[in-house]
């Protein structure tokens, strides 16, 4: 067995009364891009924010392996339409606030913090929209924008909600190149991913889910007929 | 009175530093209100209001106006909490419930008002100035109010200003940092509260949360900048704090409160035209000029 990144233990999220996930065990291996697959409402979503400890689980045991000896730093990209693209800020603004996480409070970003956003941001190819607002992004320079703002986080794992949905194919070459890159430095990519024409390209680990986990395991062993089928076709809407 | 004379009138000098200073603390807070699209949130705690300060009266006795603001403090506060309460444990939308709690509250008070007015002697007079305002009536005692609650809620937002703002544009994310939301949110919600309340006695129940919202809506318009948008919406608050309490004092019988708001209003509505960008006018010029090409957005 892999070493793993994250190990997860008789996970069980519920909204209201309605399980979301049951009885979740998984481990999801360290160095590795992981897609996490699954239907509408299969609870993709719920699994990675109940990882992230921004809902509450019912019960279950989600361990992180330390790195270095200490707990991982994580980074996370939202799903990019949560958030109101009018709100007053600009795209450095944005970045910055992946550094907010090892500031503690009151202190203000420095120098150095403002140059590796910059730098981050050249990294997704937007150092030239630094400075503005960001309805006047399109959606892909958006989506650039929020993944150069989990890289500010400095991670050791990384949580993606869709990153590759709505975009251009010029940002899904510059993700791919940036997931890839992540991976050689020995960071851990955790991905909810949609399109499955593209996943053993980009991916090289892959967990099905549909409310349970239905396989779990190297994209080319398990990215196979019986699993899809079993996954998309378990109670699912699509 | 003309324009010369009121400047060395002490009343008038007073009632407009404090006007002003009021319209710069809710124009800075009602950045986040309006932000955080909860726009109305003033308007349910400003109404909510009125019964704590009638009760405050009827029980002490008192016209004393820190007596008075500790009542409708509470009785804001009780709002706010039951609204909150209503949303989490119930399928109620916010608006329902803000709706429903603020009319409550704004209903009791009013039979209260009419419980004080029938007390045998005129002590109640002030009472109801609560409901329109009485800026004429402002004190020293209250600008220095206005200006310890203007410089508390100031520094708290400076302090807290990267948290406040990772908290109003991405929730979830300033979660994952580490940021302590609930706190936020308790903390971003009593500074409004506490805003609101130093404003009712001057611009009055009905009329105060136009005071958070105007002055930011307008600053929304020009910047596209958090600090430069609560920068501006407290100018702008500021300017017709001030601008109110001169037009009530140069012209016998106009209200300041409402001169405050009217004031905002106007600001709201010029900026609303006239900003370059996102302005109406601008907008239908680039419209038109572009004819038939695709007006999308990016590069």
């Amino acid at each position: 067995m892999e070493d793993f990144a994250v190990k997860i233990q008789g996970l069980t999220v519920a909204y209201d009364a309605k399980p979301v996930l049951s009885d979740i065990d998984l481990e999801i291996p360290k160095g590795r891009l992981t897609a996490v697959m699954g239907p509408n409402g299969a609870g993709k979503t719920t699994l990675l924010k109940s990882l992230l400890g921004l809902i509450p689980k019912v019960k279950g045991e989600v361990e992180f392996s330390c790195v270095r000896g200490k707990p991982p730093k994580i980074g996370y990209v939202p799903q990019s339409e949560s958030i109101d693209t009018d709100f007053p800020v600009t795209v450095l603004d944005v970045v910055l606030m992946g550094c907010y996480g090892r500031l503690g409070w009151i202190r203000r970003p420095s120098k150095e913090d403002k140059e590796f956003s910059m730098e981050m941001l050249s990294k997704m190819k937007m150092e030239q929209y630094w400075d503005r607002q960001i309805s006047r992004l399109s959606g892909g320079q958006q989506q650039r924008m929020f993944i150069a703002r989990a890289l500010a986080q400095k991670a050791d794992i990384y949580f993606m909600d869709e990153p590759f949905k709505g975009v251009d194919a010029a940002t899904e070459k510059a993700i791919i190149e940036i997931l890839k890159e992540l991976r050689s430095g020995g960071k851990t990519v955790v991905a909810v991913h949609h399109d499955l024409s593209t996943a053993p390209e980009y991916f090289d680990w892959v967990t099905f889910i549909n409310n349970r986990v239905i396989a779990n395991g190297p994209i080319e062993q398990v990215f196979v007929g019986e699993n899809l089928s079993r996954t998309y076709k378990a109670g699912g809407v699509t | 009175m003309d324009l010369l004379d009121i400047f060395s009138d002490y009343t008038v000098v007073v009632v407009t530093l404090g006007s002003a200073l009021l319209g710069m603390v809710s124009g800075l807070l009602g950045t986040f209100s309006v932000l955080r699209r909860q726009s109305l949130i003033g308007d349910g705690v400003s109404h909510s209001a009125l019964p704590g300060v009638v009760a405050a009266f009827l029980i002490t006795g008192a016209k004393n106006t820190a007596v008075l603001l500790t009542g409708a403090l509470i009785s804001g506060l009780l709002a706010l909490l039951l609204i909150l309460t209503a949303i989490k444990h119930s399928k109620l939308k916010f608006d329902a419930a803000l709706a429903a709690v603020m009319s409550s509250f704004f209903g009791l008070g009013t039979v209260l008002l009419t419980c004080a007015q029938k007390l045998p002697d005129s002590t109640q007079a002030g009472i109801h100035g609560f409901i329109y305002g009485q800026a004429s009536s402002m004190l020293l005692r209250d600008v220095v109010t206005i200006s310890v609650c203007g410089i508390f809620i100031l520094a708290v937002v400076l302090l807290l200003w990267k948290e406040l703002k990772a908290f109003v544009f991405d929730r979830a994310f300033a979660k994952q940092l580490g940021i302590p939301c609930k706190r936020i949110n308790l903390i971003l919600s009593f500074l409004t509260v506490l805003s609101v309340i130093i404003g009712i006695q001057t611009v009055g129940v009905v009329l105060m949360s136009a005071m958070l919202i105007a002055p930011a809506a307008a600053a929304r318009q020009w910047c596209d900048k958090l600090w430069e948008m609560a920068a501006l919406s407290a100018l702008f608050g500021g300017i017709s704090g001030a601008a109110g309490a001169v037009i009530g004092a140069l012209s016998e019988g106009m209200p300041t409160g409402p001169s405050i708001v009217i004031t905002a209003g106007i600001i709201t509505v010029l900026s609303l035209l006239f900003a370059p960008r996102r302005g109406i006018i601008y907008r239908m010029m680039l419209r038109r000029k572009a004819g038939e090409v695709h007006y999308g957005h990016g590069d």
